[in-house]
Parts: structure tokens; C-alpha cells; sequence
């Protein structure tokens, strides 16, 4: 007869299992909770990032600046040059005249006064609009790379790269992300190693009880399982805290954030997809740590 | 029902516990197994149990060579061997009735089947008060009844004893002793290893004496004393009776794993059922 083990027997062992080291579970519990938040608010700004990140790559601009010698060969050279890379979607070109008159109109009326008309700086320059999908990859680096390469040609003056200032923000950003997975996989590592811990321990001060259903005849799977459930149970309660806590930020930082106008998107801290993972998530880290335990101290 | 060729057991310290042993207990037999301290007695029994592996030759239980079980197996075999210890070994965190139902929680039987068998075996063993007792609030004797109510509940072919009466004074020793002998009279095969030579005088049942690992003599069963429980007026009194466990249908015998384990039950289990009712006999003698 391969029945297996009845589930409220199953339960009602695994609830005893906890009310034998209640301490230690509700620390597991804790620290599960606090991993999965953690993971979880990271997720959501890391996913946040990257939206903002598509909208300002959109905004990304690269101006070239020819040397004023340089003639019509050398602008359709460069113009060729930059057209050629896959990362660059249009390329605008400012005549010497055209950029003359775009000077003046920036230049002070007073500061323009006397002054002959061929004094007023003016140069060929290359407009060029950067394919957004590409800045929020975080293909940029490779972009200003390239584009200072640039600076090697002869007729090329100057190369001013709008991305200059973006990039440190992506570095930023990368180092939020880099910060986050550690820290996530730390909190995550404790809260498996209060698991495992806490298994362990009704492990141990089971022993007879285990030795006993081993002799009436009890499977190993039988006597294991309350153990694993005992973990998962632990990784439920976590995500449970973790829901609640996350729910209890979002609804602190709403207010917060609807006042800034860069991240006034809809978004939550909440969503299905994180309710999911929550759901999903806490009673698999509670699982595998017990499993890990129960593999290493439960031998039968 | 239980055949050795030839067992050796040597301990990984080097002591030989069974040397060469050759026996065979028939089906519904009652032993006893004697001896002193270190002479094998429980050896052979964790043997049976496969709490141990035998070093060489053959163990057949139930025509099944357990020499050869796998380890998967070997839950399925313990379900037709139920094991009374001289401590006990109960549960000390679960009541007296979790304690029994245990051997048929591991079965997947329902709560209301479970209930229904612990509950009327309990009964049939004038524990039925004490359901939700832990362990610890028990006598010792209750504790051992207990026990046995927890190897008997699936009710399994064979019932091993070692040193049920070890831990007993003299009276409790001989109400479970009056307990294993009406177990046997069901028909299941007992076996109950004892180094109280008193006790094994006292009953004239089969003895097997160990010695040194050897079996020194294999003493038949003598005819039954006077006034011995099996005769006059004390003949079917049962303990367990009342228990019902007639009307409760065995999932050893309906199951793939009765045939796994190569032990049916036994078959006078439900003949004895329906005697009628007695209570249970201070002395017996």
C-alpha cells in the first residue's frame, strides 16, 4: 500500500516541529521576510531604472565638431563614418554658416557688437541622434568609446557626447544593482542558514521520535516530510511579512514619489508579478534550506 | 514463518553476536528466546527487524530472504513485524493515542479509520481512559501496553519481544506476558527474547537458549502446566478482546505491500475476535 502520508498529519507535525524551537523559527521567518522584501524592492527600482533610463536615452545627442578647415570631403566622410554604426539612427549636418548663426543667437547682442562677422566662431557639426533601445542596454559605454575614437581623425575638432553625464548615472545605477544582488544573496544565504539551522535542530531533538517510525515501518519520505514542510512553512510566513511590509512602503512612499516628476509612473511595490514571486519565493527558500538539513542530518 | 541458515553476525568492533546460527519458528509459534547478557538474543532480533544486516547466511521471513531486501523495502517488512522494547521506546511528546495510530499514520489510512482501530484496541487493553496522556503520565506498565498496542494495531504476522518485561516488576511483567500469550493464541507468530529464566520456566513455551552466540539448546514446548492461562477457566480470556478489530479490515491484507513483504496476517486474527468478551485476570495463576 503506497499511500502516502496524510496531509493533516503531515501538518499537524510540521506545527509541532515549530512549536518546538519557536524562537529560532520566528528569527528564520524574519530573515526570510526582510530577504524577499529586499529582493523585491530591488526588483521593482531595478525595473523602474530601466524604464527611466529608455526615456532619457531618448533624449541622447552627440555632436561632432569638424575642424573649421575642414571641407565638404571631410564632413560626408565623417557623416559616412558615424552612419555606418548600428547604434546611430540619424545624423544631422550643421553647415559652417548654420552653426555661425546658431552662435550668434547664442552669443550676447553686446558681446556681438562691432564685432566682424567672420570673427564669430563657426564650424561644420554633425548632429547625431542615438538609437534609444541601444543607450538603455547600456551599450553606452561601448558608444563613448567609439565616439572619442572619433576624436583621432584629422578633421575632427571635438566630440560632445550628452551620454557623458548619463553614463555615470547608469554607472550608478550599476552599482545599485551590483549593491542589491549582494546584499540580496547575503540576506538570503542568512535566512537559509537560519533554516537550516532551525531544521537541524528538530532534527536533533527528534531522534528517538525519527529512530521509532523508522522501526514501525515509517517510509523515509514519511519521516522527512514534516521536517520540509517545517522550512516551507517558515519561507510562507516570511513572504507573508514580506508582502506586508512591502505594501506598508508603498503605501509610504505614494505620497513620497508622485511629488517627483521623473518617476511619476504608474507603479507599485505590489504588483501580481511580485505577489507571485512572494508567494513562490518564501516557501522555496524555506524548502530548499530544510531540504539541505534534512539531506545532511536526517540519514536514516 | 522464520527460517536462519547459517547467520553470522560480527559487529564492526570484531565481537561475533551470532555465530552459525540455523532455526526455524513456525507460523503462529510462540518462543521464547533466553540467555544471558551478550549471548545474541537481541541481536537476532534486530536482525529480523533489519535493524541490522546479517554478516553471512540467510534469513527468510515469510519465505522472503531479507538477505537479499532492498533498503526501500525494508519499511514494508517492518509493517508486518510489529517490536516491543525493554524501554519502550514511545513518543515522549505525542498522547498515548498518536502513539498507537502512528503504525497506521505511516499507512495513509484515513483519521475516522485510525480512530476507530486505536480507540477499540486501546480498550480491549484498559487504556481507553487514557487517550490523550503523554507517555510520561503513565505507569510503566501502562506505557508498555502501550507499546504493544502500537506493534499490534496493523496487526502484523509476527510480533517481536525484547525484554518486554525488563523494565516491570514481577506482576506487571507477568500481566504482559498474559498480553504476548493471547497475542500468540490469534495466531501471530511471537517471539520474546528474555534473560528471566523464572518467567520462561514458569509458561513451558518453546525456548531457544543462547549462548555466546550459539544456540545451545532448543527446548520444544512442554505441555501446559496447571492452571497455565491456556487452561481451565482461564482459557479464552483474551485482553484484546473487545478491541473489534474483526470488523476492521486489515490494509496488510488488501495491500501490494503485504505481498512485499512476504507476511500475511494472521489467520486466526478474526476467528478469536468473536469470542465473547472478557475481563483481564489479575493472576493468572
Amino acid at each position: 500500500m503506497k499511500r502516502g502520508a496524510n496531509p493533516s498529519y503531515v501538518l499537524r507535525q510540521a506545527l509541532l516541529l515549530l512549536r518546538g524551537s519557536p524562537w529560532l523559527a520566528t528569527v528564520s521567518a524574519l530573515t526570510i521576510a526582510l530577504a524577499l522584501t529586499l529582493v523585491g524592492l530591488f526588483a521593482t527600482v531595478m525595473f523602474n531604472a530601466a524604464h527611466l533610463m529608455q526615456d532619457l536615452g531618448q533624449s541622447l545627442a552627440l555632436s561632432v565638431y569638424l575642424q573649421e578647415t575642414a571641407g565638404e570631403a571631410d564632413v560626408a566622410a565623417v557623416r559616412a563614418k558615424l552612419e555606418a554604426h548600428e547604434g546611430i539612427k540619424k545624423v544631422k549636418v550643421l553647415s559652417r554658416e548654420q552653426d555661425r548663426e546658431r552662435n550668434k543667437r547664442l552669443l550676447s547682442a553686446e558681446l556681438l557688437q562691432g564685432l566682424d562677422e567672420a570673427a564669430i566662431p563657426g564650424q561644420p557639426v554633425l548632429e547625431v541622434e542615438i538609437d534609444a533601445a541601444l543607450a538603455s542596454r547600456g551599450d553606452v559605454d561601448a558608444l563613448v568609446k567609439w565616439t572619442q575614437a572619433l576624436k583621432g581623425v584629422a578633421s575632427v575638432e571635438d566630440v560632445e557626447f550628452g551620454a557623458e553625464k548619463l553614463r555615470l548615472l547608469f554607472a550608478l545605477v550599476e552599482i545599485l544593482r551590483t549593491i542589491g544582488i549582494v546584499l540580496s544573496a547575503v540576506l538570503l544565504a542568512s535566512a537559509m542558514f537560519f533554516v537550516f539551522s532551525t531544521i537541524r535542530l528538530a532534527v536533533f531533538s527528534r531522534r528517538d521520535e525519527i529512530e521509532i517510525l523508522a522501526l514501525v515501518g515509517a517510509t523515509p519520505g514519511f519521516i522527512r516530510l514534516p521536517f520540509l514542510v517545517e522550512g516551507a512553512l517558515q519561507g510562507l510566513v516570511g513572504a507573508a511579512l514580506a508582502a506586508g511590509l512591502l505594501g506598508l512602503l508603498h503605501i509610504e512612499l505614494r505620497g513620497l514619489v508622485r511629488d517627483v516628476y521623473m518617476l511619476n509612473v504608474a507603479w507599485s511595490l505590489l504588483p501580481p508579478g511580485m505577489i507571485a514571486w512572494l508567494v513562490v519565493g518564501g516557501p522555496a527558500v524555506g524548502l530548499a534550506a530544510s531540504a539541505l538539513s534534512v539531506g545532511r542530518y536526517l540519514k536514516l | 514463518m522464520i527460517q536462519l541458515y547459517h547467520v553470522h553476525k560480527r559487529y564492526a568492533n570484531g565481537t561475533d553476536a551470532l555465530v552459525d546460527m540455523t532455526l526455524r519458528v513456525r507460523e503462529g509459534e510462540f518462543v521464547f528466546l533466553t540467555g544471558p547478557s551478550g549471548a545474541g538474543k537481541s541481536t537476532l532480533l534486530r536482525l529480523l527487524m533489519v535493524m541490522e544486516r546479517a554478516t553471512d547466511g540467510q534469513i527468510l521471513i515469510g519465505g522472503r530472504n531479507i538477505h537479499v531486501l532492498r533498503d526501500a523495502s525494508v519499511p514494508f517488512l517492518r509493517r508486518n513485524i510489529g517490536m516491543i522494547f525493554q524501554d519502550f521506546k514511545l513518543i515522549p511528546r505525542r498522547s498515548v493515542f498518536d502513539n498507537v495510530a502512528i503504525s497506521l499514520e505511516i499507512m495513509g489510512l484515513g483519521r475516522k479509520d485510525i480512530a476507530k482501530r486505536v480507540e477499540s484496541l486501546l480498550d480491549g487493553l484498559r487504556l481507553g481512559h487514557r487517550l490523550d496522556a503523554l507517555p510520561g503520565d503513565l505507569s510503566a506498565g501502562e506505557q508498555q501496553r502501550v507499546a504493544i498496542a502500537r506493534a499490534l494495531v496493523n496487526e502484523p504476522a509476527i510480533l517481536l519481544a525484547d525484554e518486554p518485561t525488563g523494565n516491570l516488576d514481577p506482576d506487571l511483567g507477568h500481566d504482559i506476558l498474559q498480553l504476548l500469550l493471547d497475542v500468540g493464541r490469534r495466531g501471530t507468530t511471537v517471539i520474546v527474547a528474555t534473560h528471566d529464566l523464572a518467567l520462561v520456566q514458569r509458561y513451558g513455551m518453546r525456548t531457544l537458549t543462547l549462548a555466546r552466540g550459539q544456540l545451545v539448546e532448543d527446548r520444544p514446548r512442554a505441555a501446559p502446566l496447571r492452571g497455565h492461562p491456556e487452561h481451565g477457566e482461564h482459557a479464552g480470556h483474551s485482553y484484546l478482546l473487545g478491541q473489534g478489530q474483526a470488523a476492521v479490515v486489515n490494509p496488510l491484507q488488501t495491500g501490494p505491500d503485504a505481498q512485499a513483504a512476504g507476511a500475511g496476517p494472521s489467520p486466526e486474527a478474526t476467528a478469536d475476535s468473536a469470542e465473547p468478551q472478557g475481563q483481564p485476570d489479575e493472576e493468572a495463576q
